[in-house]
């Protein structure tokens, strides 16, 4: 039994079939031998002629070996073994070049992974490409954008017919009394068509309708919860549905429950609640925008510029048509132009990381390339043998190719997990510079597009090195004396050209580096205008038992009284909003400007708009230009009467002649007998909507008094540690009132900052970029180098042996790396100067062709290039000439 | 002595002679090649290097088939004799091979 399943197993046995042949051979072999014998040849003579006669017995068992059809498992198997054995016996190899190798496809995943949920992938809702936002934007302003008006939104909806339809989402926040406590949440105001728009159905209940929007139709405030808010917080409960939140203004009825891919509105959304435009915010064209985003779907087969086309003819059209000359004047006063698309930074950093992601992996393909070569270079011994012994073309090229397979493969692990690491960063910074971008994967499409790519550089490593020894006929000699020449050929012209442009490539990518970094330092040294260090802010809600005139007033009044007893602070003030804070959420109003001789159809304008208390301007350090900051006559119950702006602002409005003492009024055209509201002092502009923005929009500042709100900010001026301070305010307002909430604590100078996230993160991530270019570069050309040192061993012995000083050597290796980097430098530069264009939205206070920065990236590539190239010339100075002589 | 000649001049023609050599007889590699230059007064010989691969790839389509038996040497040695399959295809291809051969003589003005 036993011999049976010996036998059996012998079948599947390669190595028994190979003795068999080569057994009947031998045989066949003896057999001719025996002929000759017999023929009268001596025995050894006989032997020969025999073996002779028959030719290789090897090229006639791998035939066979190759024609048995199960044979190429066994084979890939062997192959792989060997490949492995390999690479191990080359640690010092395998080992950079899979970390080369990891440390691109990382970078190129993590990147390539942002790009792809951030910017390419369409939204998460039936032909979600093509959903689009329309924004405005002004080139008097220095370009910036501001969101759309509910005005166009009916314009478009009623004209514009390349769209399917229209939608509108305006940021709300609204508090909720629950036990006395006041809590905050985040949500939207938005238009019913917003649901149609993104083609969802409600998870439960149902969404509201276009009847929704009108105040007093009869039906009653309606809310749509978020799917995550209803599995949360209502455990999924469908009864949920009917139930009311007590929101502060009033209660709403829970009528339905909207599915998580419209978070790709926004992470933070806790509600969704109609948009109720009034009259006045749907009849009055809001000249520069609200703080509405507005989406629509275009039509099949539009394409966004033919969209984008339609709506600017159709503001055209009311332009000319519709708008009195005053607004025309306006409006190209302040150059605006309606868009498509998304008004975001976010997607030009991570185009530009990408490019310096593909531009660091091109890097490494060249540096893990020229190693390859010169392993194929080292190895063509072997190879040659192993052609020589009857390995075919077919056979080398196998093995070449899964030696690279299994390089890459390792890579594309490591890489992987460095990716993974890679993204935690990114959604670190991410939910600090936007908390409504959805947590960045990597999903399928982008695996398959990475994994496709490895296969590509694996294809690409295994062939060429191989092809290009091929070429030069490097393998069929086995001569030695010939090696030298023939390593000298084709493969390391190639060799040097790719350092060339490994050099060229990480000059731009240093380039790029060094104007972001300069943009930077030069961002974090725009003078706010104001003292951002000492001042700290935080958000109170008011309890409820407060929100009426008289007792807000009192409110603020205690809580500033109790606050000035605790130690360290300087002074308080009191802000509505947040001071501090993006252009596209910082509160705008429409503003008009009565001018004598008073003309009716002066236009409105738009500003900045801030209700700040009296102490406001002399804590944050902000000058008085002109006339006085408020005072106590300046607000009523009635509403502002005294206004003080900022300096573009009264350079916007009154170019010719003093601000002060001009009459203008909010909102609203007063009725011909109600007065108007004057302004009475001018202040220094001031960065409230961050360090990097320089749009130059007015600014108005409002007296704070007769509100009455839910919360607002509280502004502490104080020379103690931020968390410290906060301890005891949160303490001593507890005295005050026991169930009064202070959240959202932080120093201005933190608030500014934060808002510097995105072009922290791009010019950190750029930097490194430019970092492992450089190093790999600087690797490239010592590889190359040393490698030539290594050829040119005798060369350099024979030189030295008659005469040649050690200086002339050391300069002759110097000059062939220099050149190099020299060449590439060249390149480069004339790369960037046409490349550097398209950073240029990113720069600040620089121009593309920063002086700084060009020197700083040429002392620093060619400080690489002389480590580089004087490492292996200072080794073939020490080289012995007789040593290296001998060593041939 | 007559010039020699490469039996697998023709790709296929050995696979033919060797079937042919088999018919009679079961014989080992080496008997086959003598057979051969034999059977063609000393004018064809088989090349090693052709005759294994020939040999290998036949037994694997079943036009021929190997036994283990005792060859001159007293040494076990690999005897091949035709299959069936191996007959009928060695009859189709003696007879497009002789059709072949005299269309060829004829328009070389030459005949058999």
């Amino acid at each position: 039994m036993r011999e049976f399943w010996k036998r059996f197993a012998g079948l599947f046995n390669s190595s028994r079939l190979d003795d068999e042949m080569r057994g009947e051979m031998q045989h066949h072999i003896e057999l001719q031998k025996q002929k000759n014998l017999d023929a009268g040849m001596s025995e050894k003579e006989a032997y020969n002629a025999a073996i002779r006669q028959f030719g290789n017995t090897l090229i006639i068992q791998q035939q066979e070996r190759e024609n048995r059809s199960f044979l190429w498992v066994e084979q890939l198997y062997r192959d792989i073994k060997r490949a492995g054995r390999s690479l191990i016996g080359a640690k010092g190899f395998s080992f950079v070049v899979i970390a080369t190798l990891a440390l691109c496809i990382g970078v190129n995943t993590t990147i390539f992974s942002a790009l792809h949920d951030l910017v390419l992938k369409p939204f998460p809702f039936k032909d979600g490409d093509r959903l689009i936002q329309v924004f405005n934007i002004s080139s008097g302003f220095k370009g910036k954008s501001s969101e759309s008006s509910i005005a166009q939104y009916h314009a478009f909806r009623a004209n514009a017919d390349l769209f399917d339809g229209f939608a509108l989402l305006w940021n709300q926040e609204k508090t909720v009394d629950l036990d006395g406590y006041t809590q905050l949440l985040k949500g939207k105001r938005v238009s019913f068509d917003l649901f149609d728009l993104a083609g969802v159905q409600p998870v439960i209940g149902s969404f509201f309708g276009e009847e929704a929007h009108v105040p007093g139709s009869g039906q009653g405030q309606v809310v749509v919860l978020p799917q995550s808010v209803w599995e949360n917080e209502y455990n999924s409960d469908p009864d949920a549905l009917g139930r009311e939140i007590p929101f502060t203004d009033g209660p709403y009825t829970i009528i339905g429950v909207a599915p998580c891919s419209m978070e790709a509105f926004g992470r933070e959304i806790e509600f969704l609640i109609p948009l109720r435009t009034s009259a006045r915010l749907a009849e009055v064209r809001y000249l520069e925008g609200l703080p509405i985003d507005m989406w629509a779907r275009l039509r099949p087969g539009v394409s966004k510029e033919a969209g984008e086309a339609q709506l600017a003819a159709l503001e055209m059209r009311w332009l000319r048509e519709e708008s009195s000359p005053r607004i025309r004047s306006y409006l190209e006063r302040i150059g605006r132009d309606v868009q498509l698309g998304q008004p975001s930074q976010l997607k030009q950093s991570f185009i530009m990381l990408q490019v310096g992601a593909v531009f660091v992996l091109l890097i490494g393909c060249v540096n893990v390339m020229n190693l390859l070569l010169s392993r194929a270079g080292r190895m063509q011994h072997e190879l040659s043998i192993r052609n020589a012994l009857g390995a075919g073309k077919g056979a080398l090229s196998r093995l070449m190719l899964i030696e690279s397979s299994l390089l890459v493969f390792m890579a594309v692990v490591v890489g992987s997990i460095l990716s993974l690491g890679g993204l935690k960063i990114i959604n670190h910074y991410l939910s600090v510079a936007d908390p409504s971008i959805p947590a960045v994967t990597i999903d399928g499409a982008v695996g398959f597009s990475i994994l496709g790519f490895a296969g590509l550089i694996a294809l690409t490593m295994g062939f060429l090195p191989l092809g290009l020894l091929w070429k030069a006929g490097v393998i069929q000699r086995l001569d030695s004396a010939e090696r030298i020449a023939s390593v000298g050929g084709f493969a390391r012209k190639l060799s040097s050209s790719m350092v060339i442009s490994q050099v060229m490539i990480a000059f731009i990518l240093v380039i790029g580096a060094g104007l972001l970094l300069r943009s930077f330092v030069n961002v974090m040294s725009v003078d706010p205008g104001f003292d951002a260090e000492d001042v700290i802010q935080a958000r109170v809600t008011v309890p409820r038992q407060y929100r009426n005139t008289v007792d807000g007033t009192i409110f603020r009044d205690g809580v500033a009284n109790a606050l000035r007893e605790v130690p360290g602070v300087d002074s308080i003030a009191f802000v509505l909003n947040e001071p501090v804070s993006e252009s596209d959420v910082f509160q705008k109003e429409q503003i008009h400007i009565r001018r004598s001789p008073y003309a009716d159809e002066e236009p409105a304008s738009m500003a900045y708009t801030l209700i700040v208390s009296r102490a406001f301007f002399d804590m944050m350090g902000i000058p008085v230009l002109e006339g006085r900051s408020h005072n106590e006559s300046d607000s009523s119950e009635h509403g502002f009467s005294g206004f003080v702006v900022d300096r573009s602002f009264a350079e916007f409005f009154f170019p010719d002649g003093s601000a002060v003492g001009e009459e203008m009024s909010l909102s609203q055209r007063p009725k011909a007998d109600k007065p108007w509201g004057r302004i009475v002092g001018v202040v220094e502009g001031a960065s409230l909507v961050g360090l990097e923005s320089d749009d130059n929009f007015p600014v108005l500042y409002k007296a704070y008094r007769g509100a009455k709100p839910a919360s607002f900010t509280l502004l502490i001026k104080t020379s103690r540690e931020e968390n410290s301070v906060l301890k005891d305010v949160r303490n001593k307002l507890r005295t005050f009132d026991p169930k009064l909430v202070l959240s959202h604590g932080k120093s201005l100078q933190t608030v500014l900052e934060d808002m510097l996230v995105n072009r922290r993160g791009a010019t950190t991530l750029i930097f490194c970029f430019a970092g492992i270019a450089l190093v790999l570069s600087g690797i490239g050309l010592y590889g190359l180098l040393s490698y030539d040192v290594q050829q040119r061993q005798r060369e350099i012995g024979v030189r030295a042996a008659i005469g040649a000083s050690r200086r002339s050597v050391l300069k002759m290796i110097l000059r062939n790396g220099l050149s190099k980097a020299v060449t590439g430098l060249v390149l480069g530069f004339l790369a960037s100067l046409y490349l550097t264009r398209f950073l240029e939205s990113q720069l600040f206070d620089i121009t593309a062709l920063d002086a700084v920065a060009y020197v700083a990236a040429i002392f620093f590539l060619l400080l690489v290039a002389f480590v580089a190239s004087f490492l292996p010339a200072r080794r073939a100075v020490r080289l012995d000439p007789l040593e290296s002589l001998r060593a041939e | 002595m007559a010039k020699t000649f490469n039996a697998d001049l023709m790709q296929g023609t050995l696979d033919m002679l060797i079937l042919r050599v088999l018919h009679s007889d079961s014989l080992h590699g080496w008997g086959i090649a003598q057979r051969i230059h034999v059977l063609s007064s000393d004018i064809l010989k088989v090349e090693e290097g052709s005759l294994y691969p020939s040999l290998y790839r036949m037994e694997r389509k079943g036009l021929i088939k190997a036994s283990w038996g005792i060859s001159e040497l007293n040494r076990r040695a690999k005897f091949y004799k035709v299959t069936k399959t191996g007959m009928k295809y060695y009859e189709s291809e003696r007879e497009k091979w002789i059709q072949l051969a005299s269309a060829t003589a004829s328009v070389l003005g030459h005949s058999f």
